[in-house]
């Protein structure tokens, strides 16, 4: 079953060869930003997460 | 050897307790052997003799393996043992993690030697194979008699000759993947080029550390309906529900959680947090979905873009975890997920 991993170690990633992976934020929010308010928060997550289920029906 | 007193350390099913249905089951110690060790007694011949067994729920091991392990040992410690041994585990999860943490524990604080015996694929063997000497079996009961042979013969070495006397190649034990120092005259850069030489010749050479090789495995083909996928939700970031109430590692993890998810639509601060030795929590305490984000995915299921999200959220704390125990628990999961009806996973991480 194809899997996305949203990431803030891509070289890691890179080196376990995994198909599918997304770079995200930052190590303590990886699908967050708390210098943003609370909607545009939340619309980075949502094109994190958009990017993410773009890339699971992405063939590799 | 005259009289070595030998503990064994057997589950609620070897220890005849009954099965699954008994694996709360607190410490018990008998006297004698039980079940298999009446046989481990045999194999361990004359001048050995099992004096008592110490019978465990697996669940009740598993909870707090290493402090319900020191428990343990307190409770055998007027036995005098001279000699630990647990198991055959096979492949069990529990069981085998079990044993380990109980040859370890007996061993620090009753400074005897201490063997646990298990299968190579066994999650106790990842775990601690560098801290106690695993006596190798297969990875089925059916195996029982060598698995015994291999225990007896193990744990009489380590008794009589130490563990430094154990060659993984030559005794039935596992690999340790410890570091020594041995002394030699040939330096490191001639020992390189000597290697890099025989590569390219073709020859022969043997590799002083054998490095982790991460296997490519092939892509699975992409989702092709994403308004009929259900998503499994994945996070090595150790999002728990307030209290930890599946009382997860927070480092080297051997497990993952199930956190209950199906009636949430967003995961809020004081429900939830993260459980995890490795990264600074304060911003995804404050807002969980920093770390899993449900909150958007119910946004999304209710517009119809995905069919929805798996009713438990799959939870462990990445840092320190083993990558031979990583493949096993994502290959738990697919399992799970093949069963649940959900073709595709969304992992975060720190």
């Amino acid at each position: 079953m194809p899997a996305v991993l949203i990431t803030n170690l891509p070289t890691v990633a890179e080196a376990m060869a995994v198909p599918r992976y997304l770079n995200g934020v930052a190590i303590p929010h990886v699908l967050g930003n708390p210098a943003l308010d609370a909607i545009h928060e939340k619309q980075l997550r949502r094109r994190l997460v958009e990017q993410a289920l773009a890339l699971l029906c992405t063939a590799k | 050897m005259a009289g070595v007193r030998v503990v064994h350390y057997l589950n609620q099913f070897f220890g005849q307790r009954g099965g699954e249905e008994q694996a709360h089951l607190g410490p018990a110690l008998v006297e004698g052997p039980v079940g298999p060790g009446a046989i481990l007694a045999q194999k361990l011949g004359p001048g050995y003799s099992v004096v008592g067994t110490l019978i465990c729920g697996d669940n009740y091991k598993s909870d707090a393996p290493e402090e319900r392990s020191r428990e343990l040992v307190e409770l055998a410690r007027h036995l005098r043992p001279d000699l630990v041994l647990a198991g055959p585990a096979f492949a069990a999860g529990r069981y085998s993690i079990a044993c380990a943490a109980f040859g370890v524990a007996a061993a620090k604080q009753l400074r005897i030697p201490a063997v646990a015996s298990m299968a190579e694929s066994a999650p106790g063997a990842d775990i601690y194979r560098r801290d106690l000497v695993l006596a190798q079996c297969g990875d089925s009961a059916r195996q029982m008699a060598e698995a015994l042979d291999h225990l007896a013969a193990v744990g009489r070495k380590v008794l009589e000759q130490g563990e430094s006397a154990l060659d993984p190649a030559v005794d039935p034990c596992l690999k340790r993947g410890l570091r020594r120092n041995v002394l030699t005259t040939v330096t490191a850069a001639d020992r390189a080029v000597a290697m890099l030489v025989a590569k390219l010749a073709g020859q022969p050479y043997q590799t002083e550390v054998p490095l982790l090789s991460a296997e490519r495995t092939t892509p699975a083909p992409p989702v092709q309906t994403l308004a009929a996928t259900r998503i499994g939700l994945v996070t090595t970031g150790g999002i728990i529900p307030h209290g930890n109430p599946e009382r997860l590692r927070s480092h080297v993890a051997d497990r993952y959680g199930h956190v209950p998810i199906g009636a949430v639509d967003d995961l809020r601060p004081g429900e939830f947090e993260a459980n995890h030795g490795g990264f600074f929590h304060g911003y995804v305490n404050d807002d969980p979905d920093r770390m899993v984000p449900l909150d958007v995915l119910r946004d999304m299921t209710r517009e119809g873009r995905i069919a929805g999200v798996h009713e438990y959220l799959f939870s462990l704390a990445g840092t320190g975890t083993f990558p031979e125990v990583s493949r096993r628990l994502g290959a738990e999961m697919a399992r799970e997920y093949q069963h649940a009806g959900v073709h595709a996973a969304l992992v975060t991480s720190t």
